[in-house]
């Protein structure tokens, strides 16, 4: 896991050759890019202009309002509480996982989330924080990722698939070449088929790579994204971030290093679709400054 | 290692700023010890040669605080390389001694960074108001009061302003850097550290854009200078089998794939890849580099223009 030094070029990139270059057996046509059949995907974008206040204080009412609508529309239920008795069972142990780093996830969402999830049925001792190495993760059952919207320094994007990166139980393992590899973490045994729900925080991202916050690239998007495809929800978060950073510079500004960790977690880790062609937008509320 | 802790004296800020106090000894992080400190982010302070670390949390009973970080390099390039990774915000004069151009210190939205000789300046208002705005500032001053002010790093101002006849130097897009982490933050290049950058490698990074045209109309340009001319071989050995040898590169009449290492000693060569022309010049221990040439023709006046 993580052993092999990647190799990936600004030249794969381009080619769309990322998963040949890390290595990973798939299918690939003449040119080296990955064939695979259709995956498409669902995500919802809630936002609400009232999330947060002038001093970006979160208004916990409209946050509320806007987790029950994302968990109706990602699950397609009538009601938000039926949705959530959905995603979890009161037998699961619910693990949430929270960002706490550069732009750590608002603790009003992960009260909220923990509220639903209990009034779903699970008892609230056994909801917890998730956050941390393997044996964090090992005896939950389901798992809420929390993310914050992100850029970030070394990956690109920071946002999901980044989120699990202690599950690794060595997460230096996954630093400089080898982020392009972060999809794998999602296929070990103790993350496999737990991950009900993607809910990312976007009610103030960060869309320059830091590596420390800098408030200059963060603003009042006031949404949250959610999704049971991780790629799917990422590869909105980034449309998200490049759209913002073009309009700050008012020239393109791309990512740079570009988010290869998407790309391989579709292409080599089949966990999702990085595809914009195969993802459905489901938008809901203000729409000022949407960026997608 | 401890000859030079021991011999970077603790500034001592002001005890007091507005209405904030600071704490009367500094968090001190040592190299080792930076991604305790902030995680992953260490890497980008280890890469610019980082000596220690002293952070302060100035607090007020009404306002949010305000955090001061002081990172003692080993160079004032160092310094300069860590605030030219970034050149927005709004020149602010700390020093009146200090030179016009290029700016030393940049404010926005809360956030302070300065350059001050081997010193480099973090001073954050978690929540700006316009007396954190001038507590930042007051601190960044009395820090950088009767410090030295070296001038930018010589590879960063060798370069020509103009290449090419009509491409002009981003001078908000110039970067001084030594590491394949940083570069491949501007502009990337691969995963492996194909240049061969280290603590003893110096590098800069441009973009030159055509006057007048639009968004694509670029060329991005990279010296790097090595210790020996023998690393500066090796690296564009290297180069070529990881970059270039990974696919088929188009000769354009300069020299194949296959001759970059031993032809580019001797002259200019270019090659066609996905995103344009690049090129690659040596010379003694430099090595040029332009890559989104649109021709030939350009990625060898280019190299041809920026020489040592």
């Amino acid at each position: 896991m993580g052993k092999r030094q990647a190799n990936v070029t600004r030249r794969d990139f381009m080619r769309g050759t990322v998963g040949a270059a890390i290595g990973v057996s798939m299918a690939h046509d003449r040119a080296g890019a990955t064939t695979r059949a259709p995956r498409p995907a669902r995500v919802v974008l809630v936002r609400d202009e009232q999330a947060l206040d002038a001093r970006h204080a979160v208004n916990t009412v409209a946050l509320t309002r806007m987790l029950g609508e994302l968990a109706t529309r990602v699950t397609g239920e009538p009601t938000a509480a039926d949705a959530w008795h959905s995603l979890v069972r009161p037998e699961d142990v619910v693990g949430l996982v929270a960002t706490d780093h550069l732009n750590p996830t608002h603790p009003e969402l992960i009260d909220a989330v923990r509220t639903a999830v209990v009034a779903a049925g699970v008892p609230a001792q056994r909801v917890r924080m998730a956050q941390g190495g393997p044996d964090a993760v090992r005896p939950c059952t389901a798992l809420i990722a929390l993310p914050a919207l992100k850029a970030h320094w070394l990956t690109g994007i920071g946002t999901v698939l980044k989120n699990y990166i202690t599950y690794s139980g060595a997460p230096s393992k996954y630093h400089d070449a080898n982020n392009v590899k972060l999809g794998e973490i999602w296929q070990l045994p103790i993350v496999k088929g737990k991950t009900r729900l993607v809910v990312v925080d976007a009610l103030r991202p960060l869309c320059d790579k830091g590596p420390q916050p800098d408030p200059r690239y963060m603003w009042d998007y006031r949404g949250l994204l959610g999704g049971t495809d991780p790629v799917a929800v990422e590869t909105v978060c980034l449309r998200i971030i490049t759209e913002k950073r073009q309009a700050l510079r008012g020239e393109p500004w791309p990512l740079s290093p570009p988010p290869l960790c998407v790309t391989a977690a579709d292409e080599t880790y089949g966990l999702g679709t990085s595809r914009w062609s195969e993802i459905t937008l489901d938008r809901v509320g203000w729409t000022q400054d949407a960026l997608v | 290692m401890s000859l030079i802790l021991a011999s970077a004296v603790s500034i001592a800020p002001p005890v007091r700023v507005g209405a904030w106090s600071r704490p009367e000894s500094p968090q001190v992080v040592a190299p080792a010890d930076i991604f305790g400190y902030m995680d992953g982010a260490g890497e980008l302070y280890l890469a610019y040669r980082l000596v220690r670390l002293e952070a302060y949390e100035y607090t007020a009973e009404e306002e949010d605080p305000i955090l001061l970080e002081l990172y003692r390099l080993e160079s004032s390039d160092d310094g300069y390389g860590l605030l030219s990774s970034d050149w927005g915000g709004e020149p602010v004069a700390l020093d009146s001694a200090w030179p016009a151009t290029p700016p030393r210190a940049l404010y926005g939205a809360g956030l302070l960074r300065a350059w001050s000789d081997d010193l480099y300046l973090r001073v954050l208002a978690t929540t700006e108001t316009a007396a954190s705005r001038a507590a930042v500032i007051e601190l960044g001053r009395a820090v950088v009061a009767g410090r030295p002010s070296p001038p930018p790093p010589e590879l960063a101002t060798a370069l020509p302003e103009t290449v090419a006849g009509s491409y002009q130097l981003r001078i908000d897009r110039v970067t001084f850097l030594r590491s394949h982490l940083v570069l491949n933050s501007i502009y990337f290049l691969g995963t492996a550290n194909l240049l061969g950058l280290s603590r003893t490698t110096e590098a800069v990074a441009a973009s030159y854009a055509r006057a007048g045209a639009e968004g694509s109309a670029r060329l991005r340009v990279f010296v790097v200078r090595y210790p020996t001319e023998d690393a500066a071989h090796e690296a564009l050995a290297q180069l070529r089998e990881g970059y270039l040898h990974r696919f088929d590169a188009t000769d354009a009449g300069g020299g194949s794939a296959d001759e970059w290492p031993e032809a580019a000693a001797h002259r200019t060569v270019t090659s066609r890849v996905e995103d344009g022309w690049m090129g690659c010049r040596i010379d003694g221990r430099q090595l040029v580099l332009v890559f989104e040439a649109p021709d030939a023709v350009t990625a060898n006046a280019v190299l041809g223009k920026v020489r040592p």
